[in-house]
């Protein structure tokens, strides 16, 4: 089922939290809607979800306007932050609450509920858990619950708040795939909203790239990580250095380094560039680039991360091999080799 | 010992300081109550409590109580509800309007119902007219109790939902429940505990409240006279051993809702949080 | 709706009386004495209280002993028991053949003393269950954090925990003073009721009813509304300014 919402506006009493928000969902795709707090990510999941209600703009499903649509009839799985399980019920009742609310006539009757429950159990993995309450479950479990009491009404849609905002990293690890898998299985849209930018590139089909109640950029994530639209996603994503550059005829100047612009071409004048980690090289003191002083070498799994101080104080983290000859206290050049850069 | 452990000569002393002035200023008053009602022995103490004035007197007590505390459920369910479900100008002067009645004194209170419907008040004409009698009846004692009463429900359920927050309505929604569906089944069980601790504390007062129905209520005997209102005249009379036989019935609902009171807080501490009185 | 268009007659009805009629009844020499008893006996009852309501508060939640929770259950006591059975039996208490009035060299039943000790049966759970809850979250690591600075048990008490407990602190006697200011029941057996003496406000509104004078009633109601309200937004401007400040840091 395809998700389309536009020209989108919510405001919160001084503040606008979305606005002029449109994005197209296609049918099977499992989206990521990534930004930092307060970018309005929230605000448009919800907004779909039915909970809240935008102050201008459509939200359509399936080509169906649904924007006056209570979130009881938008027939969406909506999985929340904290999982929100009623506390007082038993996880099978947890699951089957969806169910049971059902108008009479649609109701299934307690043996398949039951049965339904069941299912819903096993595939979340969590067989013979049924008569747990949530306060006996570890993290990672309630939110297996939480998703499968979304998944028992059968939405086409599912919601997804921060779903693994709350988990240890190994688990959210595993559950990550898992739930890619069930995405898949069950043949969902799926929406998720995260600020951990390597969730949304792990995960996703694509990634919407929230800021300031705007969306910035909407692509596959390989497109999000090596071709930002714009300067707040290349300085968003990937851990980048900013630096004032000049531009002229593509070619960029940083710190008296000529480079091709690798980002969308730009007006000549002056601009911002980003530089991330991995791209740059060391070189000894003296060479054209930008003079630093080595500070401390870490040698992590697969790449020592060597952390310099530039001329004017400003920390910068450089990704080298691991068999890297910097030393603490060292003067070094770090030559930049890919260069994005955005008119200023 | 920890570094932050006082010496245990002063943890002592403290305790002991503590238990005396709760002693003097608490239990004793208690004991007082059944020493004073049982002074004449079982017999007499049995002859004040089932002597007709007295018996009516606690049934007006208990109808009061009746009809004042299921009303305060159902504005105290429907103010909290409003005030942490949604959003609303003027949403903060509300919260602060709910505790008004606790402090403003109770004589006021019954004098605003003398005022408005009293002979002389606003309503007065238009009630003779109908022949509706409210000031010096029972409908006043009722009205009167449920104003001072009010607050006691709300204050327990508006912290514990404000903490609770809006997701559990707002999963169930998204899960197709309509809004009776989702108070009954998933904002009801979680403030059950919260809303017995706030009804237990209403009735209390409801049963007990003087000030507001002493002004109210007239004083006639066997009609308008509640247990409270009761006990003032016996002792005025100075039937001291009757009055505080009654009051040992008031005083037996006090230890029943301190009991009942603190079983809720042991056992369902997290569900009642929020907390106050 | 149930609490404020009831409170507006009071004022309107009061508007109704000319200036010179409500200085003659509200401000008369025999009002002002009650007011002055009716503020002072609060006041004092909740000084009282919240000195020894801290001290409870810090007890049940920092120390264990045989008996707490009984001692926690019956803290909120004056919130169950009715105020007139209060009245009566600390009445008996505190009169000079009771158990504890025949102990005393002064009267305290029937003098304004004895106020004050009703007033302070009345307001003492409204400071410790203030109290409590602060003290309890207040978490042991503020004051280890002070020990290993070097201060000592007092020193800790004072400069750590009693800032923090402060604002409910105050918050609890400001309930209690408010409370008191119109307590009856419980007042007017112990008090005594002489006028210039021992006649505390609430009970001068009821004999204005009773002798059917409605507008003399409404006008000590109104001065009384009046002046609580007005301690009321001073305390809670007080503890706006104290929370900014907290805020701030």
């Amino acid at each position: 089922m395809t998700v389309a919402v536009a020209n989108l506006v919510k405001r919160f009493r001084d503040h606008t939290a979305l606005d002029g928000v449109s994005l197209d969902v296609r049918p099977g795709e499992f989206l990521a809607l990534l930004g930092p707090s307060g970018s309005g990510k929230t605000t448009l999941l919800r907004i779909i979800g039915g909970l809240d209600f935008p102050d201008a703009g459509t939200v359509a499903f399936a080509g169906r306007d649904v924007g006056a649509m209570a979130a009881r009839d938008r027939k969406v799985g909506f999985v929340f932050q904290n999982y929100a399980l009623f506390r007082h019920m038993r996880v099978a009742d947890n699951i089957a609450f969806g169910l049971t609310v059902k108008p009479r006539g649609q109701r299934p009757t307690g043996a398949a509920i039951k049965r339904r429950v069941d299912e819903l159990l096993a595939l979340v993995q969590l067989p013979g858990l049924g008569g747990r309450f949530p306060a006996q479950l570890s993290g990672g479990q309630r939110q297996r619950v939480a998703l499968a009491r979304a998944l028992a009404v059968d939405p086409q849609v599912l919601l997804l708040d921060e779903p693994f905002g709350a988990l240890d990293a190994k688990v959210r690890n595993d559950l990550r795939r898992w739930l890619r898998g069930v995405h898949e299985a069950m043949g969902l849209t799926s929406i998720f909203v995260t600020h951990d930018q390597d969730e949304a590139l792990d995960l996703a089909d694509r990634v919407a790239v929230m800021s300031d109640g705007r969306i910035e950029q909407v692509d596959t994530p390989d497109a999000v990580y090596n071709r930002p639209a714009t300067a707040f996603v290349a300085d968003f994503i990937g851990n980048a250095t900013r630096f004032d550059c000049r531009l002229a005829d593509g070619v960029i100047e940083v710190a008296g380094v000529r480079l091709a612009n690798t980002a969308p071409a730009a007006a000549d004048g002056r601009g911002v560039a980003f530089i991330r980690p991995h791209e740059f090289a060391l070189a000894s003191a003296g060479e054209p680039g930008l003079a630093a002083t080595v500070r401390r070498v870490a040698h992590t799994a697969a790449r020592a991360s060597v952390e310099c101080v530039l001329a004017d104080g400003r920390v910068v983290d450089v990704s080298a091999p691991l068999d890297v000859a910097a030393a603490a206290g060292e003067a070094v050049t770090l030559v930049p080799t890919t260069v994005r850069a955005y008119p200023a | 010992m920890k570094t932050t452990a006082e010496p245990g000569w002063l943890r002592w002393l403290l305790i002991a300081a503590a238990l005396g002035f709760l002693g003097i200023n608490l239990a004793l008053p208690l004991a007082q109550v059944f020493a004073g009602a049982l002074a004449k022995g079982i017999a007499v103490y049995r002859a004040a409590v089932v002597e007709p004035d007295a018996v009516a007197a606690m049934r007006l007590t208990l109808t009061v109580a009746a009809i004042a505390v299921p009303l305060n459920i159902v504005f105290g369910l429907a103010a909290s509800w409003a005030i942490t479900k949604f959003d609303f100008p003027g949403k903060a002067m509300l919260i602060s309007l709910i505790d008004l009645p606790l402090s403003v004194s109770p004589v006021v209170s019954g004098l605003i119902y003398v005022l408005l419907f009293g002979l002389q008040g606003w309503a007065g004409p238009w009630l003779r007219e109908h022949d509706i009698r409210i000031v010096f009846a029972v409908p006043g004692i009722v009205l009167a109790t449920v104003f001072v009463t009010f607050p006691f429900v709300a204050r327990e359920l508006i912290p514990l939902m404000l903490e609770q927050g809006r997701s559990d309505e707002e999963a169930a929604r998204s899960l197709g429940a309509t809004g009776w569906q989702t108070f009954r089944r998933v904002t009801l069980p979680n403030i059950r505990w919260g809303l017995l601790y706030g009804v237990l504390l209403c009735n209390a007062r409801a049963m007990g409240e003087f000030g507001a129905v002493s002004v109210v209520s007239g004083h006639i005997r066997g009609l308008t006279n509640t247990l409270p209102l009761h006990i003032e005249i016996l002792y005025n009379e100075y039937n001291y051993v009757a009055a505080f036989a009654v009051a040992s019935l008031l005083a037996g609902l006090a230890l029943v809702t301190l009991v009942a009171k603190s079983v809720l807080e042991w056992r369902f501490g997290d569900a009642i949080a929020g907390g106050g009185h | 709706m149930i609490v404020l268009l009831p409170l507006s007659a009071i004022f309107i009805k009061t508007a109704g009386l000319g200036w010179r009629e409500f200085v003659a009844v509200a401000l008369s020499r025999r009002a002002l004495a009650a007011y002055r008893l009716s503020f002072g006996a609060a006041a004092l009852a909740a000084a009282i209280n919240a000195v020894f309501g801290l001290l409870v508060a810090w007890v049940l939640v920092r120390y264990d002993f045989a008996g707490k929770r009984v001692v926690s259950a019956l803290v909120d006591l004056p919130f169950a028991l009715p105020t007139a059975v209060a009245g009566i039996a600390l009445t008996a208490l505190y009169a000079p053949n009771g158990w504890i009035g025949s102990l005393l060299p002064f009267k305290v039943a029937f003098e304004p003393v004895g106020v004050v000790v009703a007033l302070t049966f009345i307001g003492l759970p409204f400071v410790v269950r203030t109290v409590e809850p602060v003290l309890a979250d207040l978490g042991a690591d503020v004051e280890e954090a002070a020990a290993s600075l070097g201060a000592g048990r007092w020193t800790t008490f004072r400069r750590v925990v009693l800032p923090a407990v402060l604002p409910a602190l105050v918050t609890g006697f400001a309930l209690a003073f408010a409370r008191g200011v119109g307590e009856y029941g419980s007042v007017i057996f112990i008090a005594g009721n002489l006028p210039f003496r021992s006649e505390i406000a609430p009970l001068l509104i009821v004999q204005q009813l009773e002798q059917y004078n409605y507008r003399g009633a409404t006008a000590i109601a109104a001065t009384m509304l009046t002046a609580s309200f007005a301690i009321l937004v001073a305390i809670n401007l007080l503890q706006a300014w104290d929370r900014r400040k907290m805020a701030a840091l």
